[in-house]
């Protein structure tokens, strides 16, 4: 497990490095307060031991962030102190403190805190509990195979290539990643709604059902919103609403269901449309073989400006490797052919709304 | 407290090594890091002082405490603290100690670790 260890003093963060990766643990240390926002960005640490007293951005102030900040996974605190009474325990435990060691601190007090906070961390479910509800609700259409798998994979490699894109640079950041990662399987939640006879329909919808099929991305919107203001700090949830509801607009605007254009459709949308489309055209349905990578691609950056944002068709290009590293590795296992559902008698329409 | 200090040894040894769980490299690594930085916050301190700046001092000299009481030079940090504290708590109008003891605290270090 990664641990920050924050502290401005040389021979203490010294000490406290040497103890941490004595007890097994990936060390990465902080001068300060702001050194240590800055590296939580780029790392995935989930104990943060941190000295209090320091320039720049003490230890309240991090942890003040650090609980402002949700993103992914929770942070556990212990804050480094000589400082004792319930006044600065209080102060400590307000600002977001898990736990508190007295400095110098004593290397078994500080190995049994450090076992606390993997044992709190360990419990956190989220993650695990965002995916097995993807996974549910894609059970009921069971043509999908291993897609969350790879779409949250495209999706993290768009994510990385745009972040060094000149227009994106300033918008995904790796907070942004991560929450894409961790909430673009939820982008079809709201096929949960859809009738089972329009959902797994074996033959071309009609009109009507095609309607009834594009309100999976209002009920998974809807959902997540409903998630979302009851939880309005919980930044992921802005996320995964916004790529449930967005994923079938279109850069042109005639997508759905809002008919958003442009840069009106939030980038995490926009990421999200090309990396499902193109999970779409390359896995194997039952009316249809996988289309090869070069196939797919073609279809995908014709789309360049009418169906897709130019910026990221462009990040498609300069990562495509990475889609075909991710499409072999993520293949699905082959299943017997359901007589039900014949390739006869399926029509590109299902996948349509996919 | 200096008078206690100078019976108490420069660094009490067995407190470092069950800080350090009985690894001697990060023990020795530990200290001379110590040592390497130690002098430059010093003169830091002593300079602090003279301006007469009780934030600064205090700032500085909170560093210092927590550096020495790592590597269990505690009678160092002792006197460290007791300057901590007088420039917490000083309003301005009295005068700030100095850091001779801390300089002759220092020297006992000095003297143990060369």
């Amino acid at each position: 497990m990664q641990v920050l260890v924050v502290d401005d003093d040389a021979t203490s963060a010294m000490m406290l490095e040497g103890v941490l990766s004595n007890l097994g643990y990936s060390v990465v240390v902080a001068t300060d307060g702001q050194d240590a926002w800055e590296k939580l960005r780029e790392c995935d640490c989930r104990i943060v031991v941190s000295d209090w007293e320091m320039p720049h951005m003490d230890g309240l102030e991090l942890c003040r962030r650090i609980r402002s900040r949700d993103t992914g996974s929770y942070v556990y605190v212990i804050l480094l102190t000589s400082r004792s009474g319930s006044e600065n325990l209080v102060e400590g435990l307000r600002a977001g403190a898990d736990d508190f060691v007295t400095k110098p601190f004593d290397a078994a007090e500080l190995r049994v805190r450090m076992y606390v906070g993997e044992r709190i961390v360990s419990m956190e479910s989220r993650d695990v509990v965002i995916f097995t509800l993807a996974k549910l609700a894609e059970s009921r259409d069971p043509d999908t195979g291993s897609h969350l798998e790879r779409v949250r994979e495209y999706v993290r490699t768009l994510g990385e290539q745009l972040s060094s894109h000149e227009k994106y640079r300033e918008e995904i950041d790796p907070d942004f990643i991560r929450m894409m990662y961790l909430t673009s399987p939820l982008h079809d939640i709201g096929k949960v709604g859809i009738p089972d006879d329009v959902l797994l329909k074996p033959g071309r919808l009609t009109k009507d059902e095609f309607e009834c099929m594009k309100a999976h991305t209002v009920i998974g919107g809807k959902t997540l919103d409903a998630a979302l203001r009851a939880h309005p700090n919980a930044a992921y949830l802005r996320v995964a609403r916004d790529i449930a509801w967005t994923h079938h607009e279109r850069w042109d605007g005639t997508g759905y269901p809002c008919g958003l254009a442009g840069e009106e459709i939030p980038l995490c949308g926009r990421i999200m449309a090309v990396a499902d489309v193109y999970d779409a055209l390359t896995t194997k349905r039952v009316y249809k073989e996988a289309m090869p990578h070069s196939e797919a691609r073609e279809i995908v950056v014709s789309g360049s400006g009418s169906q897709f944002d130019p910026t990221v068709i462009d990040a498609f290009l300069e990562c495509e490797d990475d889609f075909i590293r991710i499409r072999e590795s993520l293949q699905d296992a082959p299943e017997p052919v359901d007589e039900a559902q014949s390739p006869d008698t399926q029509t590109p329409a299902a996948i349509a709304a996919d | 407290m200096s008078s206690n200090n100078a019976a108490a040894p420069p660094i009490e040894m067995d407190v470092l090594i069950d800080r350090c769980m009985g690894n001697l490299d990060l023990m020795q690594r530990v200290v001379t890091a110590f040592v390497d930085h130690f002098p430059d916050d010093l003169t830091a301190l002593e300079e602090a002082l003279q301006s007469g700046v009780g934030p600064d001092v205090a700032a500085i000299a909170h560093r210092m405490k927590g550096s020495a009481s790592s590597v269990a030079a505690n009678a160092l940090a002792a006197e460290i603290a007791a300057v901590e504290c007088a420039a917490r708590t000083s309003d301005g109008s009295e005068e700030l100690p100095t850091a001779c003891r801390l300089r002759e605290e220092w020297d006992r270090i000095l003297a143990t670790v060369s």
